[in-house]
């Protein structure tokens, strides 16, 4: 099969027909006609974000559509939950990343950062890792990986880093993967699928959660798993550089080409900083859409971005993606799909908190690695709702673990951007980022699970 | 047949064993080496096939081409001054040139360029990798000698001809290079036919079971004997039931063997 077209579309054709056979099978016991087909949109969303015969964009749009045609979703309530919040609080926060990449602002920082940590390569790594997770505290870490390469070849080429051979290489390249991943986890920022379990649990059990609220949750699991994943990368590759004297002057002398700050890079830095002021303090007042469209827009007044620059940087197909992964997600819970897959799913692991947990934690991880973490994500989200009634875990910890844990795809190059993006540089293999990433995964899912059962359990979440 | 070795060097991977052989060869017959660094377009394509529906197109771009600029400006540079050094005195006598694209394309591309030429390009090495040079198309497609490098000292040669691959080739380079490296040499014939009744011939027309069969003889002879190197001519390609399965035998025996394997071609 060697016809891209033909290949492209039999797979849909396959996908299709998962659809046709759920519509034709009788109806297990214990699940309405509606859930049946719920289970069947589920089944087919997550073999079109897995295979991808067509963009996942248009598997967004067919996931808000495919509802209305099996009649399981009215017209009006197909199409209402697009509007939501997380949507255009996403959107807010992309028009002000591009602002940021606009203005070279983080070049600037992470020059400036990575001046800062002297000569030896062990911490230059460190600064590379910390910048990366920091930066995802307020941008999405695609935009973080794509910001920070640049950056970091320049270092590599100065210090001669042969590909697969140098390991100040691959512990530089896998600290800016691995950073951008686990910094995503810490705000709603950081990646889409926070702001969608944000809507998603508003939308079906009325749980809001502030921004302030999110970072109290999630920030324990970063702050440790940083250290421990810088400890495993530069023990997996012993660094084999003693010196960074070149790298340092070359970055001091691009510290010098940009000169001092401008007025326009300062008023970006200092919206920017407003809005996430407004994320923490206005979030019930306003809420945080608003405040991202507010600074969003006053951008546009200050000419600090034009239409063009969100264009050329906002890839406008993924917010139906995020469209229809909430759709997806309150369809399946409300048309009781949720509920049977949890208690199929208790079969295994019966009613022990710890073991749901893993369970989930597992099944995300999985997920997450060969598909969109926001798909992934969305179509566990419910499961984990349900998997919450029906053992007696609290909500909020299944969907914060769900989320969580859709950071966390450390293996595979095709798991996240980030990941994708420093590994076409060259410099590492796929063995390399298995072997790392698979040990990472283990140890974060561990610091997770053990945030989940311990401090979770200590502010009161359960 | 060792007068114009190609070493391509993938932006993938750094053949350190492949470069010391191509010296070795370079100097026991005064030959010249060509390195063609290729900077693997499958490699940084990668960003896009995971990034494409988060990033934009043009941000993709730009990406690539940051990439591709560090590549070739800074990073073969880097790649090549230790190729320098791996060669020595050697150096002068050898062709530096970087390229991006597909690793098979971009070697057949050099081979025709040089046909014919002073440079014509008469034995391609390649470093064994598990899973990654085997799957380059230059493994079926390559019209001149391939000699895949597997490390260590050449003290046994051995060299196979095969009634389906009959290479004249085989023995007389066998010769030289065991001369070369003053190693031992062994010749066989494996012969799938009754009439084939060379002095060294092993029959296998009782027990055939295809040419698979064959490889795993010549693999088996060539370990028992302890050989640093076989030499194999070329073989057809074989298909599998209704043409499902296509498999190619000098393939096979070089993912079989644990030594360095030169594939002849007439």
């Amino acid at each position: 099969m060697n016809d891209p077209w033909k290949k492209k579309v039999l797979l849909s054709i396959i996908g299709i027909s998962i659809l046709v056979i759920t519509y034709f099978i009788p109806t297990p016991s214990g699940l309405t006609w509606q859930g049946k087909m719920m289970l069947g949109v589920l089944v087919f969303a997550g073999y079109m974000w897995l295979v991808k015969p067509i963009p996942i964009a248009a598997t967004g749009l067919l996931v808000l559509i495919l509802p209305v045609i099996f009649g399981i979703v009215t017209r009006p309530e197909g199409f209402s939950y697009f509007g939501n919040n997380a949507v255009f609080f996403l959107l807010g926060a992309f028009i002000i990343t591009a602002a940021i990449e606009k203005h070279n602002i983080h070049k600037r920082i992470s020059i400036f950062v990575l001046t800062q940590m002297g000569d030896r390569p062990v911490f230059f790594t460190l600064g590379v890792f910390i910048l990366s997770a920091f930066s995802s505290f307020i941008m999405p870490e695609h935009a973080v990986a794509a910001l920070m390469l640049p950056v970091v070849l320049s270092v590599l080429a100065v210090v001669k880093a042969i590909p697969k051979q140098s390991n100040f290489a691959k512990v530089t390249l896998l600290s800016v993967a691995f950073g951008c991943s686990i910094g995503s986890l810490g705000t709603l920022v950081g990646g889409a699928r926070n702001p969608i379990t944000l809507a998603f649990l508003a939308e079906t059990s009325n749980i809001h959660i502030s921004f302030f609220d999110w970072i109290f949750y999630s920030m324990p699991v970063v702050l440790l798993s940083i250290p421990v994943i810088w400890f495993v990368l530069i023990k997996m590759f012993p660094i084999e550089i003693t010196s960074l004297k070149k790298a340092h002057v070359l970055l001091r002398k691009e510290v010098t080409d940009l000169g001092p700050m401008k007025p326009a890079e300062i008023t970006t830095i200092s919206i920017t900083l407003l809005t996430i002021l407004g994320w923490v303090f206005l979030h019930y007042q306003l809420g945080p859409a608003v405040v991202a469209i507010l600074g969003g827009l006053l951008l546009f007044f200050l000419g600090l971005i034009e239409w063009e620059d969100v264009e050329k940087r906002v890839p406008w197909g993924i917010i139906l993606l995020y469209g229809g992964a909430i759709t997806l997600g309150v369809n399946l819970y409300e048309a009781g799909a949720a509920d049977w897959i949890a208690l199929k799913g208790l079969g295994l692991t019966g009613n022990n908190p710890f073991l749901v947990l893993i369970m989930l934690v597992v099944m995300t991880i999985f997920l997450t690695s060969f598909m969109s973490n926001t798909a992934a994500v969305a179509m566990l989200l419910p499961i984990g709702l349900g998997m919450a009634e029906v053992s007696g875990l609290p909500v909020i910890v299944t969907s914060m673990t769900i989320a969580l844990s859709g950071g966390l795809a450390f293996m595979l190059v095709i798991a996240t951007p980030g990941n994708a993006i420093t590994y076409s540089t060259g410099y590492y293999s796929t063995r390399d980022l298995l072997k790392s990433g698979s040990t990472v995964t283990i140890l974060c899912a561990i610091i997770l699970l053990v945030i989940a059962l311990t401090y979770w359990k200590l502010i009161g979440l359960w | 047949m060792f007068k114009n070795i190609l070493v391509p060097i993938s932006s993938d991977y750094f053949p350190k064993m492949a470069i010391r052989r191509s010296r070795a060869l370079a100097e026991k017959f005064k030959g010249k080496v060509h390195f063609l660094y290729v900077v693997e377009k499958k490699t940084v394509e990668q960003m896009e096939r995971a990034g494409k529906h988060v990033l934009t197109p043009k941000l993709i771009s730009e990406l690539e081409k940051d990439i591709y600029h560090t590549q070739v400006r800074d990073i073969s540079k880097t790649v090549l001054d230790q190729t320098k050094t791996l060669m020595g005195p050697l150096d002068n006598k050898c062709n530096y040139l970087v390229r991006k694209g597909e690793f098979s394309d971009e070697i057949e591309g050099y081979l025709k360029e040089n046909s014919g030429s002073f440079n014509h390009i008469t034995c391609v090495i390649l470093e064994y990798k598990k899973h990654s040079n085997l799957k380059y198309r230059i493994f079926e497609n390559c019209s001149v000698p391939i000699w895949l490098e597997r490390g260590g000292e050449i003290k046994k040669v051995l060299a196979a001809t095969t009634s389906i691959s009959k290479n004249e080739l085989v023995p007389s380079c066998a010769k030289q290079i065991a001369v070369s490296f003053n190693a031992e040499l062994s010749l066989k014939h494996f012969s799938v036919q009754e009439e084939d009744d060379g002095k060294n011939d092993i029959k296998l027309q009782k027990d055939w079971k295809g040419v698979s069969h064959v490889e795993k003889e010549i693999v088996k002879r060539a370990e028992k004997y302890n050989a640093n190197l076989l030499i194999i001519g070329r073989t057809c390609k074989a298909c599998g039931f209704f043409g499902f399965g296509t498999h190619f035998p000098k393939v096979v025996i070089a993912k079989k063997a644990n030594m360095s394997v030169l594939i002849m071609y007439s």
